[in-house]
């Protein structure tokens, strides 16, 4: 999926030519270009199954972005098969469609050379391009031997430097690990506490074999090759527990895994006595096409039924060919119902997988009609094998075979499915021993070499192909036996590596990675070797690539024409062998006519014997008697008549005879002639056959070493798109840093800010202060002010009535012409204004005084007002300039987060690299039957349930005291698999949610909703949960302290201890409510069996 | 209303298509009454489009539904009825459903090749013929993947069976389990989307609560793309659960119940509605049996009697909420069945002249496009096969069906590119 990512394609580019090419009924090819703005003579071809790609080269100058009309004509070119046989290359896999990229090569034309001239170079054999194609194993070449097969696995990984390559895992990490790997289920908390005890040296090789030996063993390995033989396909014909017993017996027996192919490949058929055997082919409703093409895809993994209808138009190595030699092999057989007794003597229907004699029908490609082919059995990798003809006469047994049920059709004598059994499953096919390696690697490492397991191609080569290699040769050297080769598997330093800590937590984490420069150098410079090498050998690979190619083409083509040499002969056998069958025919009915012919006549014959006899007999008794009884006489006559009669047909009797002896010996000439033109054919074929023989292997010695070549090609490419995956994670990262300093600069400039507001905020509130002291100043003399007035009114009111009083006396004097006491109230009077008035003048300077003071303190809270305008307004900018920071910080954030989450993606990228370079443990998901029985026994069901049935078997049988060692495993084994076959609904269940359909591939990984309505909502898996048995809900109920509570359920359904956070997130969870403990508990265990971490398992 | 109708014009008539109906059809003659109650179209989006198909199971009789030949040596009992469009005359066992005739659009001419139950249904579900070499997705999981939107957290591809069985199996092919269907036992919702007994709301959402937290605390440690996809399948169900009442057919107005007929047949049409107004993007509905080998006359009045007034209710309702114009319908079957009676008064299997009724969207109404000769036996007009119908599925729904799905960077036409929609039956 990551790849993909990286592969979309621009909406708007100019270069989106979509070319439509070729379409049959079942692919359709498309070739769609996405220009780069990086030049460069790689392409990369991106396809095939959900998440897998396939790259292929393209050399030249042809692919420059400049050249559009000419890529759109070469594109055609590649993809209509009937053109690509001359091409240079083919494009992957059917009914998909093709994203056509370019990758970044800039750094191989780094001297500034612009685009390498791919066709003048020397060609050279690159090196390490032997080590694409396993190796047959040779006990001679087998190198090392002293040294085990895990040393030698170990030794020959490169090594990837430190920051890069996972240490150790922890113990409870390991033990989940390997039981899971080895037993489909977690250890029980017994097993984690003594493996954590357990300081021996020999503790892993202990515990390893503790595990294999283990009856749950045997049925992980039984789930195992029933999902990769059945592909979960329903029971029809055989039921399952026969079928899972059959299993049972052989992985009981460690048959090597070669015999029970071959096995399930032949047995007599016949008989009913190994149905179980044959349900490879009778699930798959004997249909030849389905069978073919999983013969391909279960053994030999490659999913090859694209090529059914013509070459594979986008694997260049899957041919059709390749199909129809395999379904040659099959062809012959079908189903074929019979009626057998049962044992009460009932007649009892079957269905049994019959074969018959082969006659092969030619195949053509739906691109090339008209041009016809014919094989016989071929394995793929194989030439043609050549049958000694037989006439069809003799192409049975004579007798039915012992055992046979009655009314079988006999079986040939040359069986195909025989022939079959035996070429397919030999240790000296290496895509089938490679194959079985792949897959027990895939099913402990949790994922193949050659990944999809089943789509093993030149432009899909195995991840490391020297391991591929020795792991191919060393499961033969293990003798194919499927417990003894995944021991050596699972006894590796590489198998025993856990997963990234620091470095992981540092790139998904907020802080910024924690990775030196140094170290940063130092991962650049460990992951540049295949850049490094690709510069200096790129020319002479793929020169020598495209020197193979065109070998191998070439071959193809001789190959091809004495096909169809060998189809038209056939064809000419076909019309020769009818007419034969005809003159056959014509023959036996000519035959039978005159045997019919010369009865009759022999017939008449001897009535006319007969009646000539009696009539004389009859005279004689007449002549005795006197000659006058008339009786006899009529007898006579009428033995007489009849004898003329017959007499009178003799003639037409004996033309009849003459005719047909005639018609007998013309037969006899078009019989032989026809007989002789078939053996006259069938010379004619013996050297056609030859000369095809030979053609095939020089195609097939081509096909090895361009595919040597092409594989060696894509593997160093491999290695420079790792080379790019870690330079852009490193850059990632290093934008991460910066993106994450730019936030804390953002956020330190809104903590600035927020500080000014402080400040300012201060101010404002003085400001304020102010204003109010002055207010108050303003007020003190506002009312001095009207104090000063009021006395100096109430003073002038005073004077004026004063003058009043004195104008009024002034005036009574002369009226009343009494001045003496009026003078003297003058006087008075005029005494107390003069002493009055000068007051006047004071008075008024202290209101104007007031007066005074009040203006000023008027314009002081004026002032402070305006103060406090202007301190407000300096806080509203401030206000805003922290609105624009916070503003900037969301930004930064926003882009932190995205920069965060691209780092995330690059770092993923390189996870993967890592864990296919087998530096780091990969992720994998628990199949469905992992998850069952997981589930099952960390809830303590499953665990339960083998104790009742020991305790039934030995209430039934019991042991005696002293029973020996074997005796009592046996006694286990047989308890484990009553409690498997008994528990086995539930995990139905968890097959019907997360596992893909029948006949898909069972490696792929999904997560759907119903799944977690399932977890969350099925009364089951809630109810497990619960305390029952003194299983860990139970125990944990009886602690007291939360602590340990989190350490008990973490150790026993995650196999590790908690962290602080979680034992903290356990005592809050179990704080919540006091009084309902038990429940909480309950949910506490559910939650952690919902979890991803259960889910999955490093 | 208008019916809408893509074909008036001379070309048609040229090329020998024929639209019974087509000019007389437009008028508004709902025979039900049916109630108007519910969502509307302004609820939803316009480009909000969906698909419901009516899986008649072993194989519909055309001869007893949608193309009856009255009075001849194939015909048997079964009388034709004139319909709301003037012209086409349908199975008088389709009385209910004859009164929706100006919504609905016969194909008469359907002609598959395939009389095996199996095969016929794949080809008629994926719009391709079964073979060994590969698979494709049914309509289901096609609609769920175009259609759906994922923002609803509901299931895109719903399938309504008796028993609740099927769902996973292989319907959607390459499209990955995603899309596979959600299968729903008669009118019950969804397996396990109640939480389970005896847990109270609180502890629901403290144990939710709880179970993300023990994640966060691993997936801050190991993220991924798988363990993103497990975070996520766990956020789909929670939305699921929380819009369970878009299943629960006890929140139907009991009146809507009692004219759908309270039937098996007739709560699963309302569930349907009710799934359809809520904006689940496919709802496949299965009835059973039409394997007529025997007695084929009192089965499909039996059948069809069942059938008939919830299938009209759902139509008329879906056309009155203004949902129609949203909704695709088709009611298809592995094959038709022959036009020959044989001795048990059955019919056999017939895949070379028979009748796909589809509805709504795109499609034009009221008309019947292609025709079979008098008795039944060959196609005369209009013959289409189960790739064109595919075809037409898509672009009445607005899927233009000559693109590809991008299904993890690897591009696959959406359907068979030997073939093209049907496009004088599209508006």
């Amino acid at each position: 999926m990551a790849d993909d990512q990286k592969y979309t394609i621009r909406e708007n580019a100019e270069g989106r030519a979509k070319v439509f090419v070729a379409s049959c009924d079942k692919c359709t090819i498309r070739v769609m270009p996405k220009w780069s703005s990086l030049p460069g003579p790689t392409m990369v071809v991106v396809g095939g199954r959900m998440g897998h790609h396939i790259k292929t080269r393209v050399a030249g100058k042809l692919w420059a972005p400049a050249n559009l009309p000419a890529y759109r004509e070469t594109a055609m070119k590649i993809a209509h098969p009937n053109v690509s046989r001359g091409c240079a290359f083919r494009i992957c896999r059917g009914f998909v469609t093709v994203l056509i990229t370019f990758v970044h090569f800039l750094s191989l034309t780094a001297a500034g050379q612009g685009e390498v001239n791919t066709e003048s170079a020397a060609v050279v054999s690159p090196p390490g391009t032997e080590t694409a194609q396993p190796s047959l194993p040779d006990a001679g070449q087998v190198q090392s031997e002293s040294l085990p097969l895990w040393a030698r696995i170990d030794a020959i990984i490169p090594k990837l430097i430190e920051p890069l390559t996972a240490p150790v895992a922890s113990d409870g990490e390991l033990l989940r690990r390997l039981s899971l790997d080895l037993r489909g289920v977690t250890p029980t908390r017994e097993e984690l506490d003594a493996f954590v005890e357990d300081k021996s040296p020999e503790r892993w090789q202990k515990y390893v074999s503790r595990f294999l030996n283990d009856p749950m063993c045997d049925e992980h390995l039984v789930a195992f090759l029933d999902r990769t033989l059945m592909l979960r396909r329903p029971h029809a014909q055989v039921d399952r527990a026969s079928w899972l017993n059959y299993l049972r017996e052989q992985v009981a027996s460690n048959l090597p895994i070669d015999q029970l192919s071959k096995q399930l490949l032949y047995s007599p058929w016949w008989n009913r006595d190994q149905r179980s055997s044959q349900r490879f082919y009778l699930d798959r409703a004997g249909d030849p096409n389905l069978i073919a093409r999983d013969l391909s895809r279960v053994f030999l993994g490659r999913d090859i039924q694209c090529a059914q209808c013509h070459d594979h138009p986008l694997v260049a190595d899957y041919t059709q060919i390749d199909y129809h030699g395999l379904l040659a092999f099959v062809s012959p057989s079908n189903l074929a119902e019979s009626v057998f007794k049962d044992a009460e003597g009932k007649d009892q229907k079957t269905q049994q997988y019959i074969e018959r004699a082969a006659n092969d029908a030619p195949f053509e490609s739906v691109f090339e009609k008209g041009v016809r082919f014919r094989s016989g059995p071929r394995l793929p990798s194989q030439p043609e094998q050549f049958e000694e003809y037989l006439p069809n006469a003799d192409r049975y047994v004579a007798a039915a075979p012992p055992n046979a049920i009655a009314g079988v059709p006999l079986p040939p004598k040359q069986s195909r499915r025989e022939q079959l059994a035996d070429q397919l499953t030999a240790r000296s096919n290496p895509s089938f021993v490679a194959n079985w390696s792949n897959r027990f690697w895939a099913m402990v490492f949790g994922q193949g070499l050659v990944q999809p397991l089943d789509m093993e191609h030149p432009d899909n080569p195995p991840m490391q192909p020297e391991l591929f290699a020795l792991i191919t040769s060393g499961l033969i050297e293990v003798d194919m036996q499927p417990r003894r080769f995944v021991e050596q598997l699972v006894l590796t330093q590489t198998y025993q590596r856990g997963g990234f800590t620091a470095l992981q937590v540092a790139t998904a984490s907020s802080t910024p990675s924690t990775l030196t420069e140094e170290q940063c150098q130092a991962i650049r410079s460990a992951t540049s070797a295949p850049a490094d090498e690709l510069i200096t050998n790129k020319a002479s690979m793929v020169a020598a690539e495209v020197a193979a190619l065109a070998e191998y083409e070439s071959a193809r083509e001789a190959w091809r024409s004495v096909q169809a040499e060998r189809a038209t002969i056939r064809a000419e056998l076909d019309a020769a062998e009818a007419a034969m069958l005809a003159a056959q025919k014509k023959s036996t009915e000519a035959a039978a006519a005159l045997t019919n012919a010369q009865k009759s006549q022999t017939d008449t014959q001897s009535r006319i014997a007969l009646l000539d006899e009696s009539a004389t007999k009859l005279q004689q008794a007449v002549d005795l008697a006197g000659g006058e009884d008339a009786e006899l006489k009529q007898a006579i006559a009428v033995a007489k008549q009849r004898a003329e009669v017959a007499r009178g047909q003799i003639p037409t009797i004996d033309k009849a005879v003459a005719d047909a002896s005639a018609l007998v010996d013309a037969t006899k000439t078009p019989l032989q002639e026809s007989t002789a033109n078939v053996q006259a054919i069938i010379v004619k074929l013996q050297p056609v056959h030859m000369r095809l023989l030979a053609s095939d292997n020089t195609m097939l010695t081509a096909r090895v070493k361009w595919s040597t070549a092409h594989s060696a090609l894509i593997v160093t490419e491999r290695g420079v798109q790792r080379y790019a995956h870690t330079l852009a994670w490193l850059a990632g990262v290093e934008l991460l840093k910066r993106s994450i300093d730019e936030v804390n600069q953002s956020a330190q400039v809104v903590a600035n800010v927020d500080a000014e507001i402080a400040t300012a905020n201060s101010q404002v509130a003085i400001a304020q202060t102010q204003i109010v002291v002055a207010e108050q100043a303003q007020q003190t003399s506002a009312t001095e002010l009207a104090i000063a007035k009021e006395t100096m009114e109430r003073h002038s009111n005073e004077l004026a009535q004063l003058r009043m009083a004195l104008d009024g006396l002034a005036v009574a004097t002369k009226l009343v012409n009494a001045p003496g006491q009026l003078a003297a109230a003058q006087q008075s009077l005029q005494a107390e204004l003069n002493l009055r008035s000068p007051n006047a003048g004071q008075l008024q300077a202290a209101v104007d005084t007031a007066g005074l003071a009040l203006a000023t303190a008027m314009t002081l809270v004026a002032q402070r007002k305006q103060e406090l305008t202007s301190q407000q307004s300096a806080l509203e900018l401030i206000h805003q300039r922290l609105a624009t920071a916070r503003e900037s910080l969301m930004a930064k954030q926003a882009e932190s987060a995205a920069t965060k989450e691209a780092s995330f993606q690059q770092w993923g990228t390189v996870y993967d690299d890592c864990s296919q370079q087998l530096s780091v443990a990969a992720l994998q998901a628990l199949t469905p039957e992992q998850l069952c029985w997981s589930t099952l026994r960390v809830t303590g069901r499953l665990d339960a349930s083998i104790q009742t049935e020991l305790l039934e078997l030995d209430k039934l049988s019991p042991l005696a005291a002293n029973a020996d060692e074997p005796t009592v495993a046996a006694r286990r084994r047989q308890a484990v698999r009553q409690a498997y076959d008994k528990l086995r609904g539930n995990a139905d269940v968890f097959v019907s949610l997360f596992a893909s359909g029948a006949d898909k591939t069972q490696d792929d990984f999904f997560a759907s909703a119903d799944q977690a309505l399932f977890t969350a909502n099925a009364g089951s898996i809630f109810a497990w949960a619960g305390p029952e048995n003194n299983n860990v809900t139970q125990q944990a109920i009886e602690l007291t302290d939360s602590t340990q509570i989190a350490q008990l359920i973490y150790w026993t359904l995650l196999c590790r201890q908690p962290t602080v956070e979680e034992k903290k997130l356990i005592v809050e969870q179990l704080a919540a409510e006091g009084d309902k403990r038990n429940s909480l508990i309950q949910e506490i265990v559910w939650g952690l069996l919902a979890s991803a971490e259960f889910r999955f398992c490093r | 209303m208008r019916a809408r109708y893509a074909c008036q014009s001379q070309d048609h008539s040229a090329n020998r298509r024929r639209f019974l109906g087509a000019l007389s059809g437009g008028l508004m003659t709902g025979g039900l009454h049916c109630l108007t109650r519910g969502a509307t179209a302004a609820d939803l989006k316009a480009r909000d489009m969906r698909v419901v198909v009516f899986n008649m199971h072993g194989g519909l009789s055309q001869l007893e539904s949608w193309d009856p030949k009255p009075g001849t040596k194939t015909g048997g009992p079964t009388r034709a009825i004139p319909t709301s469009v003037p012209g086409i005359h349908i199975s008088e066992l389709l009385p209910y459903t004859a009164q929706q005739m100006h919504h609905l659009c016969l194909m008469r001419g359907v002609n598959t090749s395939e009389d095996d139950h199996g095969k016929g249904a794949y080809l008629m579900l994926t719009g391709r013929r079964q073979t060994p070499a590969a698979d494709y997705p049914q309509i289901g999981a096609v609609a769920a993947k175009t259609l759906s939107d994922e923002a609803k957290g509901l299931p895109g591809h719903i399938l309504i069976t008796p028993g609740g069985g099927g769902g996973r199996g292989n319907e959607a092919a390459y499209l990955g389990p995603k899309y596979s269907s959600i299968a729903l036992g008669g009118d019950k919702p969804p397996q396990n989307s109640v939480k389970p007994e005896g847990i109270s709301d609180e502890a629901e959402v403290r144990r939710h609560a709880f179970r993300r937290k023990v994640n966060d605390q691993f997936l801050s440690r190991q993220r991924s793309a798988i363990t993103d996809a497990f975070t996520f399948s766990y956020e789909q169900a929670i939305r699921l659960m929380e819009r369970r009442d878009v299943f629960d057919l006890s929140k139907e107005p009991a009146a809507d119940l009692e004219r759908y007929g309270n039937n098996d047949f007739g709560r699963q049409c309302l569930l349907a509605r009710r799934m359809l107004e809520n904006g689940v993007s496919f709802v496949q509905v299965f009835h059973s049996n039409y394997d007529t080998h025997n007695e084929n006359f009192n089965f499909h009045i039996e059948q069809l009697g069942e059938f008939d007034k919830p299938f009209a209710c759902l139509i008329s309702d879906l056309a009155q909420r203004g949902l129609l114009d949203q909704t695709l319908v088709v009611v298809l079957s592995e094959f038709g069945r022959t036009p020959n009676i044989n001795l048990y008064y059955g019919r056999d299997h017939w895949s070379r002249a028979w009748t796909v009724c589809l509805a709504g969207a795109k499609v034009v109404r009221g008309a019947a496009f292609g025709a079979t000769n008098t008795e039944g036996t060959e196609v005369t007009e209009g013959q289409v096969d189960h790739g064109q119908l595919f075809h037409t599925y898509l672009q009445a729904v607005g899927v233009d069906s000559s693109q590809s799905l991008f299904v993890d960077g690897r591009e696959v036409p959406i359907a068979d590119p030997a073939v093209g929609p049907i496009w004088k039956v599209l508006s």
